[in-house]
């Protein structure tokens, strides 16, 4: 009976859902009536209970800005092929990074890597950079010392979002924003910090037993990338114009409330009263123009 | 639940002028998919506030991967609810967790305001039910039930979405449908009185 009633009841569901009564499809099939009849009901009860579940207009119109304004830089920004992306062939992708990585490993600090240093995406020698990133955090054993190395990487994000905001990249740029605040999230993690899914909570501190030296250690050097961010993004704000400056504007804000959730989650004296709303002002140079 | 031919050709048009930068294109797309991805997404993690993050991020996925969107006879539906499922999976991983939502919250996020009140109170099942229930589901039944009763896909579209075919689809839907069933009659005993009438 079975690929039979599911033909039934499928056919059922499709007439049901286009308005038409579910006895007379029930009496087509008098021999499953028994059975169909609920089943049909519980996905009419499921049509009704999506139905309710729509977006609020202001999440749908913030996204839909958000959206347009994405196309928009999108359109401006060429987009590159990285020559490694071989869609001819898939597994040449995973291949290359294998090889690529022993050649790394081997070579150390080699020519390739130096000067890999100063990529960001798009850029052909920026695979070269962030395989010799992971390959670093596989060499950490120590939490600790994990949790400072996503602590540099999100540093480096960071430099990568002033270079590419110079380039006027921000689709590129925000990429990499949510790539900072991963690397923050695992730094934070690595020094037993309960990183909260929800964005108007506080991450709870961390437990005893991981507080001290390395976490005092992290949290000054939190504090520190977090303070050459801001600088350096601000000193940007005057070579801008309006919208580059509002996006620019969003970006600091982002880093300036990563950062801060961490650094007050590792603080002893806890909130610095500052969360959940940071208020960023930017130099007078920059509102003036 | 059906898609009707028309309407892929719209689509169609609109995917292709997309693809060639169109702005229109893309808002018409959005406008388009988005009530119906935030349905699909709100079924699969239960809170509406990751659902309305988790859609937007869907939308700038397919902005940046609709050059590498092919037609192989599959409609642009299911490429774009993989891409949902995707950044769904992603987002799981990223919070190493699933997410329950509170009641209050879920029914402030899905529009109940006092004058829908009556209406909702209609519906036979509670949100929490719907989502305990859900939960109970194979992740190929829940995406089945998702895709088809959540975003209202075709038997066709669902089976192009989740890689498998028609009948395997039907056959994934009745098992869902059971298993619903028999949880929704133990946590909501109202649903289970003989069926009279409409539907």
């Amino acid at each position: 009976m079975s690929q039979e009633f599911n033909n039934a009841l499928n056919d059922c569901l499709e007439r049901v859902s286009q308005g038409e009564n579910l006895q007379k499809c029930l009496s087509e099939y008098p021999q499953y009536r028994e059975e169909l009849g609920p089943l049909v009901q519980v996905a009419v009860s499921t049509m009704k209970f999506a139905e309710t579940m729509t977006p609020s207009q202001q999440s749908k119109n913030r996204n839909f800005q958000s959206f347009m304004q994405a196309v928009q830089t999108a359109q401006t920004e060429p987009r590159k092929k990285p020559w490694y992306s071989f869609s001819w062939l898939p597994l040449a992708k995973p291949i290359a990074i294998s090889l690529v990585a022993v050649v790394v490993l081997a070579m150390g600090a080699g020519v390739t890597t130096a000067a890999s240093s100063d990529a960001v995406p798009g850029e052909s020698l920026y695979w070269v950079k962030t395989t010799r990133e992971n390959v670093q955090l596989r060499l950490n054993r120590s939490d600790a010392s994990k949790a400072q190395t996503h602590a540099d990487l999100a540093n480096v994000r960071g430099e990568e979002i002033r270079k590419l905001v110079s380039k006027g990249r921000y689709t590129a740029a925000n990429e990499v924003m949510k790539r900072l605040n991963r690397h923050l999230q695992s730094s934070a993690v690595h020094v037993g910090i309960d990183v909260t899914v929800n964005h108007q909570e506080m991450p709870q501190r961390p437990p005893s037993r991981f507080r001290g030296r390395n976490v005092d250690q992290l949290r000054a050097s939190l504090e520190q990338n977090s303070h050459v961010m801001r600088i350096e993004l601000n000193k940007m704000v005057s070579e801008l114009t309006p919208e580059q400056k509002q996006q620019l504007q969003q970006f600091m804000r982002r880093s300036e409330l990563y950062y801060r959730m961490l650094v007050d989650a590792m603080t002893e004296s806890g909130n610095t009263g500052q969360l959940p709303f940071i208020r960023i002002v930017p130099p007078q140079g920059a509102m003036q123009r | 639940m059906q898609t009707n031919p028309d309407d892929r050709k719209v689509v169609g048009e609109l995917v292709k002028k997309a693809q060639q930068g169109h702005q229109p294109a893309f808002a018409g797309l959005y406008e388009r998919y988005y009530d119906q991805i935030y349905r699909y997404v709100s079924f699969k993690c239960g809170s509406p506030t990751e659902a309305e993050d988790i859609t937007g991020e869907v939308f700038l996925k397919m902005l940046e991967s609709i050059h590498t969107f092919k037609w192989q006879g599959h409609p642009f539906t299911s490429w774009l609810y993989r891409i949902a499922h995707n950044q769904i999976v992603d987002n799981f991983r990223r919070k190493g967790r699933r997410q329950t939502v509170p009641l209050d919250d879920a029914e402030h996020r899905i529009g109940v305001d006092a004058s829908d009140l009556e209406r909702a109170a209609e519906i036979n099942m509670a949100m929490t039910d719907v989502m305990s229930a859900m939960d109970s589901l194979t992740d190929l039944q829940r995406e089945v039930i998702s895709l088809r009763f959540g975003s209202g896909l075709s038997v066709a579209e669902t089976a192009q979405a989740v890689g498998r075919k028609d009948n395997a689809v039907k056959a994934l839907q009745h098992a869902g449908l059971k298993k619903l069933r028999a949880l929704m009659v133990q946590l909501t005993p109202a649903i289970s009185p003989a069926i009279e009438g409409d539907a």
